[in-house]
């Protein structure tokens, strides 16, 4: 181990120590371990857009390429100095173009991206898992798929009966079926498995981000006392 | 209500005291009001607030409370000390051979597919905090893909994916390492690689083919949502059997419908898939992060939700009574 690496060892010891010390409370250790987070963090971004997004994407296009010059290269350059003119209250609203223009772009992507990405190859897959070369084997009813494609199907009605059900609620006060109220029900079941699988997920990421930080100080410290 | 009739020389309570700059007109007409006494209140009301206009409010104090620092502590400690206990003193098992999930064998036969001469983009999005489990997946996948000479392009959609598929290329032991192209944008960027099949626009990173060139996208993620945007925004213009994915253990059920839906053709999500991988592409798998301690972290984390989830129970029942007392 050399002596960089020795340095960088206990620099990355020391922080995660003044990290671990948020157990104590709020305390000047932890914010200055993520003041230095941010800062850090703030200007490497700032220097990677600069060389890779504002120089070569929106300063280089400008520039005559082989003699001819494209007028739509300075519309963006244009977008971004009427952002800039948000900064002065004279002229905020000169800076609201180019974010309602983003907004605008941005409702129409997500709209269009979720209805063809997301709800109709999903809704598809469903009704696929009907067909009958899935739920056939030899000409026999293949029983587990049949319960499996069933199960996903009553999952995404009950679902979605339950935010049916959750709307009306707000203004009506209406007795509902109990057929809905059931169906709510178990949409609320197949809600929380979903949560919880999401908990899961996001803890057992945390726990091995944990876990590798810490066997990497073990062998750092190791290595410092076996030389 | 009954009028209170203010009688005639005498001060009305509501009126403003008379400054000295008040004329005699005014002081007449203040004089000869006649008030209601909740028009007097609203008018207390309004003097007092006039009165407290301008002046600055210390801020609220509120008593610290020490016993959720001490529960947190406590908690916090005993984590701490389970984790650093099974690292020093367990050893790490085996891994074990069991059944491989079948997302797992359709991205082993995806990889297997690619040859020489294939084209691959890898795209690689996640963050510091996460990069430990993903280079764990991805590093065995790219020496796999480097053995098969197939050719391949590193993007990154965050700027610190810049050094992080330095690290990801060195860890996997490729040389020389692949410079990464930066996509900015986020959604728009995605949307617009994907939809640039002649790449004429000056506006996109050079270095790029188009997207319906490479044979395969290899993500590397670990958001689900922007893993979202990638079967949102690109898949639709790319067609089925493209994407592939390496994703973080927090996404598995994010991607499974996809998956499903037949938009990503296999995944491994988590370090203990992305070691199964490794073996099914006969590479060596990378160095795990302790499996114990992650079982006895599970474990803590379950014994903290039970009992969180009975002194709840308690303390709600405890209410109740205290209510049906009073």
């Amino acid at each position: 181990m050399n002596a960089l690496d020795v340095i960088i060892g206990l620099i990355g010891f020391a922080l995660t120590l003044m990290v671990f010390s948020y157990l104590l409370g709020y305390n000047f250790f932890f914010r200055a371990a993520l003041y230095l987070l941010v800062g850090i963090s703030s200007g490497y971004i700032a220097a990677v857009l600069i060389t890779k997004v504002i120089l070569p994407l929106l300063i280089a296009p400008i520039q005559a390429h082989n003699g001819q010059f494209s007028p739509l290269t300075v519309v963006p350059l244009l977008l971004c100095l009427l952002l800039v003119l948000m900064l002065f209250p004279r002229t905020v609203s000169a800076g609201k173009l180019p974010l309602a223009f983003l907004v605008g772009v941005m409702a129409a992507l997500t709209i269009a991206g979720v209805s063809r990405g997301t709800l109709a190859p999903q809704l598809l897959s469903i009704v696929n898992r009907f067909s009958p070369s899935l739920v056939q084997t030899d000409g026999e009813p293949a029983w587990g798929q049949i319960l499996e494609a069933v199960f996903i199907l009553l999952g995404v009605v009950a679902v979605l009966f339950t935010f049916h059900h959750r709307t009306h609620l707000k203004g009506d006060t209406e007795a509902r079926s109990g057929l809905v109220e059931g169906l709510s029900s178990v949409g609320q079941v197949f809600i929380g498995i979903t949560f919880g699988m999401l908990f899961v997920g996001f803890y057992t990421t945390a726990l091995t981000a944990l876990i590798a930080q810490l066997g990497t100080i073990k062998d750092f410290i190791l290595s410092l006392i076996t030389g | 209500m009954e009028p209170i009739v203010a009688e005639v020389g005498m001060q009305p309570e509501v009126s403003v005291p008379p400054e000295e700059s008040e004329t005699a007109e005014e002081q007449r007409v203040a004089q000869d009001l006649l008030l209601l006494r909740s028009q007097k209140e609203r008018a207390e009301v309004l003097r007092n607030l006039i009165a407290e206009e301008g002046k600055a409010f210390p801020p609220a104090h509120k008593p610290k409370s020490s016993h959720k620092s001490w529960y947190r502590l406590v908690i916090g400690l005993l984590m701490l000390t389970a984790l650093i206990g099974t690292l020093l003193f367990v050893p790490p098992p085996a891994l074990k051979e069991g059944a491989v999930p079948a997302h797992v064998i359709a991205l082993q036969e995806a990889m297997q597919a690619l040859g020489a001469g294939d084209k691959v983009l890898v795209v690689l999005d996640y963050q510091p905090a996460t990069s430990r489990e993903m280079v764990s997946m991805a590093a065995p996948v790219l020496q796999f893909i480097a053995e098969r000479g197939v050719s391949w392009q590193l993007l990154v959609t965050q700027p610190s994916g810049l050094w992080l598929a330095q690290e990801l290329a060195s860890t996997a032991g490729i040389t020389p390492i692949p410079e990464a192209i930066y996509l900015p944008g986020g959604n728009l960027g995605v949307f617009a690689l994907a939809i640039d099949q002649n790449q004429s626009s000056p506006l996109l990173p050079s270095g790029l083919s188009a997207l319906n060139d490479y044979r395969a996208i290899l993500l590397l993620e670990d958001s689900g949502s922007q893993f979202q945007v990638w079967m949102e925004q690109a898949s639709p213009w790319l067609g089925k059997g493209r994407f592939l994915a390496l994703v973080a253990k927090q996404d598995a059920a994010m991607v499974l419908p996809y998956y499903d839906s037949g938009q990503v053709t296999g995944y491994v999500a988590g370090t203990q898939e992305g070691a199964l991988m490794a073996q099914l592409l006969g590479q060596q798998p990378m160095h795990l992060p302790h499996e114990r301690a992650l079982q006895v972290g599970l474990i803590i984390m379950m014994v903290i939700l039970i009992l969180s989830m009975i002194t709840k129970a308690e303390a709600d029942a405890t209410g109740r009574r205290r209510e049906e007392k009073t």
